[in-house]
Formats: structure tokens, C-alpha cells, sequence
């Protein structure tokens, strides 16, 4: 048991130092398109982290996450144009000022994304399954019809921020400063998800999810215990989204579409559901095949496809679990 | 007479045209193991299920040491010392043994809402859990995940969970359900020591056990309340022999 603990340890640290030497190969080389490539592994493994929290841990396949990730994007997007055009925004008669500071777009991309996860958690959490997946689906859609009918912030256009927001002390501009940034970030992101996954409250979450009826004879409510997961959930992918918005500099209702969901998904899928280090391991992989597969051929989507199949088929454990071995609780 | 701890009065609930229970009235005294009988499909698993508030009733109410508990769901009526043991062994498959019990006592060890603290493995929460384990003799089984274990230490773990939450009432659906002779006398056993702690209201098909362990005993036909009594009442009269005990009267 601590063998295959120690081995998969191992391989999470072999996938950051790979990722490190990529940085720095690029920074020596200077080909700073390779770490906006990294920037965006970080950010998709963020985003990857968040639901595999619901999906891996809680058994919630939300197919819908792309909503919390556009709702992040977003709210940096509204921010910083009323911010480049020094015009306030009015919110229910309370005059809100734009801003660029990255630090109060976080917190308002995640308070926002996890109202809307408490929202739409709420009332998709009453159903299970299949049924679970396809509202979660359709609440995404929502949002994403809703965003390309909103003129306001460019409709289905989108809305361009000319300069990245800051960061104190940093130039955030330079890429490898906010690859750094982005980094940091993920750390904070994968501490905090280890924790919660070792807590009392992880305990509760994986019990549920393999008995739910057994939860409940011990006066617990599932409940409120996926609730609260979907919430912490939507957070922490909304603040990808944020970030993945000031990555491009850029926000379209494209951030809200279901295949970006299904992006995210398989992120979990090819890394490793319930792995800490599964969604990180699996972006890596899909942006690294987006990039090399997508350079040969246009159809490298098929490639993945048969990959996905294979992983489903002979290796349900994903990257991490074909190398590291049967995951043990406890 | 002490005021009793469960209560159900006029209790009814229709499936369609099916009236799986009507009309049931029976009450759980403090002391007293209470075995609820009858032939398959008189309605004691839906009464159950109707008492652990899984299934709302359609008339007649609930009540928990006094207190109605019709409109408390499942998790409320847990939480108000409502522990069962199911037909078919409701465990956590991958969990350990004591982890199993870990869950079962997790409410009252500052319940599911922490987030950062590491769960304790280690510690005086450990030894609760051990105890609790020690009753049913798994104390030995502790580590092992339940998906290991037999079926009959499923069964066994079952009681040793429902008994960690230190229970107002204890529901035991068919808690002999698949055990073999062995298996039966020890749980018999167990639950013949339980009397004092906390009152049982036992559905059983083993007639051995149930005239063994039962101070009152409950019969079940078509959904309704045959007769009531003690074990020698209910031996005795004849309509029973006729529904249930396949007697010619």
C-alpha cells in the first residue's frame, strides 16, 4: 500500500519536473509560445482539479463545468473593460468601479461561479446519473445562449482586454512571470484539494458516493455534502476560468460551450480520475497532443478518440493509474 | 407502564391499489425487544421503511420519544437516534471495517464540516470505533476492507455500526438473513443483550430467534395488524396459526 502510494508520489513529481524543464527549456531558448502552451496546462489542470473534485471524489459527472469556467471568465472580462474604459458599472443601483488588480478578479470569478454552482447544484443535485449529466448540460447551454445574446460584453463576439490585468510586483505581461503566477497557483490549488480529499469532510464525500444510503443511516446528508463539493468545485474552475481569460486577453461565449466541458472531463479521464495529480497529467497530455497531433494532422481529435477508448477500456485508472498502480483508500 | 419510545398510530400507505400497510398501530417500550412477523409481502418492510422515514405514509403518524417525526426525513430521524440495520448488507465497499464505523459515528465526532483537518486515524476517535467493534467481535476484522470481508461479518458489521451511533431505537430488518447456524446463535446472542440498551423492533423470518428474543411480537397480514401480544398469546391463537404458522386450527 505505501509502495503504490510512494510510486504514484513519484510519477506526480516526474510530471512536474517535466513540466518545469519544458519552462525552462523555453525560457533558455526563448520561445515564449511554449510557455503560453504551459500557462494554459496550468490553467486547464486548475480547472481539471476543480471537478474532479465532484467527478473523481464525489461521483458527479457534471458535464456542465464549462459554465463556471466562462462565469470566471467573465467576471474578469467585465471588470476589466469597465476598468479600460473608466466607466462604472451599475449593478442593481450600486455603482461598482472596473478593475485590473488580479487578486479582486479572483475573488469576484470565484464568489460568482460558486453562487452559480450553488444554483445550479441546488437543483441538479436532486437527480442522479444520466439524468445528473444532462442538466448539468443544460444549465451550461444556458449560460452559453444567454452570453452570445448579451451586447453589452460583446455578445458572441466577445470582448477583448488590451492589456493583462496586474498583479502586484509582477509583470504579468511577461510570459513566464505569469506562467509563474499560474504555477503558483496550481500548487495552492492541488494542497488545498489533497487536503480536502484527507479531511473529515473528503472522508463523508467518498462514502457517499459509494453508499449514499449508508450516509444517511449515520445522519448525514448527501445531500448537502455533494452541494458543498459542487460548490467548492465550481469555485475553483471559475478561478481557471479567470485566469484562462487573462491568459488570451480575451473572453467569448466559447468558454461556456459543452465541448470545453467535455474538455475537461477528459482531462480526468486521461490523467486519472480521482488522482490528485490527474487532471494536470492529462491537460498536459491533451495540450501537448492538441499541439504536436494537431500540427500533423487536422484529425488528431481522432487520435485522442481512440486513445480515450483505449484508456477506457484497458486502463480505467487513466495515466497515473496505469503507471502508479491500484489506488488504495485510507 | 413507562411511556413508550417509538409509536405508530394508524398508519397507512397505498402503492396504487395496493394497500401495503392500513391501519398498522404498534409502539416499541423501553426494554423490550418487539419482532414484527408475517408472511412475504405483509408490509414490514415498507412499515420499516415508513418508520425510518424513507417512505412518507399516507396517513397515521410517527412518533420518537414522544415528538412527531412525520415530517423528518431519513437523515433527521438518524440524527435523532434512529439506527437501522438493512435486509441486504448497506456497508461501504471500499472503506475498512473501522472506517465504516468511523462513519457511522462521524456525527457525533464533529460531523462532515471540516475541511482542511486531516481525518484522524490514530487517536482517541480510533479506540471509540474499536470498542464499538468489540461488541460484535470484529475488533480483529478492523483493517480489513469490507468488500473483503464475509458475508456473515457484513452482517455482524451491520449491528456493530447501527449499535455505534448509541441509538434511541434500533430497526433490524431480517438481521439473520442469509446467516448460518453459527452465525445465528451469536447474533441471537448479541441482540438478546441489547434489551437494556435500547429497545428493538425486529422483522425476522427465523421463528427460532424470534420466539427466543421476543418480549411482544407483532403479526402482519395483507398490510394489517393481526394481533399483538406475547410470544405465548400469539402462539396460542388461532387465527395466527391459520394465516402464518400454517397450523390446521
Amino acid at each position: 500500500m505505501t509502495a503504490a502510494l510512494s510510486r504514484e508520489a513519484t510519477i506526480n513529481c516526474v510530471i512536474v519536473a517535466l513540466l518545469a524543464a519544458t519552462v525552462l527549456f523555453a525560457v533558455v531558448a526563448d520561445e515564449p509560445f511554449t510557455i503560453t502552451l504551459a500557462t494554459r496546462v496550468a490553467i486547464f489542470a486548475i480547472a481539471g482539479i476543480g471537478l474532479n473534485l465532484a467527478l473523481g471524489h464525489g461521483g458527479l459527472v457534471s458535464l456542465g463545468h464549462a459554465a463556471f469556467f466562462g462565469i470566471g471568465g467573465y467576471a474578469m472580462g467585465i471588470l476589466a473593460s469597465h476598468a479600460q474604459t473608466f466607466e462604472p458599472l451599475v449593478l442593481f443601483g450600486l455603482t461598482i468601479e472596473g478593475t485590473k488588480s488580479m487578486p479582486v478578479i479572483w475573488l469576484v470569478a470565484m464568489v460568482a461561479s460558486a453562487l452559480a454552482a450553488l444554483l445550479i447544484g441546488a437543483l441538479s443535485l436532486r437527480t442522479s446519473g444520466i439524468y445528473f449529466i444532462m442538466i448539468t448540460l443544460a444549465f451550461a447551454q444556458m449560460v452559453y445562449y444567454f452570453a452570445i445574446s448579451w451586447p453589452a460584453y460583446g455578445g458572441e463576439d466577445g470582448l477583448s482586454i488590451y492589456v493583462r490585468n496586474s498583479f502586484p510586483g509582477l509583470n504579468t505581461l511577461d510570459p513566464i512571470q505569469f506562467f509563474g503566477l499560474c504555477a503558483v497557483i496550481l500548487a495552492v490549488v492541488i494542497w488545498l484539494a489533497d487536503r480536502l480529499v484527507r479531511s473529515p469532510f473528503g472522508f463523508a464525500l467518498e462514502a457517499a458516493r459509494q453508499n449514499p444510503n449508508r450516509v444517511m443511516a449515520s445522519g448525514l446528508s448527501p445531500y448537502q455534502i455533494r452541494l458543498i463539493v459542487f460548490v467548492i468545485s465550481g469555485a475553483i474552475t471559475g478561478l481557471a476560468g479567470a485566469l484562462y481569460a487573462d491568459l488570451n486577453r480575451f473572453v467569448s461565449p466559447n468558454m461556456f460551450s459543452w465541448q470545453l466541458s467535455g474538455e475537461f472531463i477528459i482531462f480526468i479521464i486521461l490523467g486519472g480520475t480521482a488522482r490528485l495529480f490527474g487532471p494536470l497529467a492529462g491537460a498536459a497530455l491533451f495540450v501537448t497532443l492538441e499541439h504536436f497531433l494537431g500540427g500533423l494532422t487536422e484529425f488528431w481529435q481522432f487520435w485522442l478518440g481512440l486513445m480515450l477508448l483505449a484508456i477506457i477500456l484497458f486502463a480505467r485508472g487513466g495515466l497515473i493509474g496505469l503507471l502508479a498502480g491500484e489506488r488504495r483508500h485510507g | 407502564m413507562a411511556d413508550p419510545v417509538l409509536s405508530i398510530e394508524g398508519v397507512s400507505k397505498s402503492f396504487g391499489a395496493l394497500a401495503a400497510c392500513s391501519d398498522v398501530s404498534l409502539t416499541l417500550k423501553p426494554g423490550e425487544i418487539h419482532a414484527l412477523i408475517g408472511p412475504n409481502g405483509a408490509g414490514k418492510s415498507t412499515l420499516m421503511k415508513l418508520i425510518a422515514g424513507e417512505l412518507k405514509p399516507d396517513a397515521g403518524r410517527v412518533t420518537l420519544d414522544g415528538e412527531n417525526i412525520d415530517p423528518l426525513g431519513p437523515v433527521q430521524r438518524a440524527r435523532m437516534g434512529m439506527a437501522r440495520t438493512f435486509q441486504i448488507s448497506s456497508l461501504v465497499p471500499e472503506f475498512t471495517v473501522l472506517q465504516n464505523v468511523q462513519l457511522a459515528q462521524m456525527q457525533h465526532h464533529g460531523g462532515p464540516l471540516s475541511f482542511l483537518r486531516r481525518i484522524a486515524s490514530n487517536s482517541p476517535l480510533r479506540e471509540a470505533a474499536l470498542n464499538a467493534l468489540e461488541r460484535t467481535d470484529l475488533q480483529d476484522r478492523a483493517d480489513v476492507l469490507v468488500s473483503e470481508v464475509s458475508h456473515g461479518e457484513r452482517r455482524q458489521l451491520e449491528v456493530a455500526l447501527a449499535l455505534s451511533r448509541k441509538p434511541k431505537v434500533l430497526l433490524m430488518d431480517e438481521p439473520m438473513a442469509g446467516m448460518g447456524p453459527d452465525g445465528t446463535a451469536r447474533l441471537t446472542k448479541l441482540i438478546d443483550s441489547l434489551r437494556k440498551e435500547v429497545p428493538v423492533l425486529l422483522v425476522e423470518h427465523d421463528m427460532d430467534a424470534v420466539f427466543a428474543l421476543a418480549d411482544r411480537l407483532t403479526v402482519l397480514v395483507y398490510g394489517r395488524v393481526l394481533t399483538t401480544g406475547s410470544v405465548e398469546d400469539v402462539r396460542n391463537a388461532k387465527q395466527v396459526q391459520q394465516a402464518y404458522l400454517g397450523v390446521d386450527a
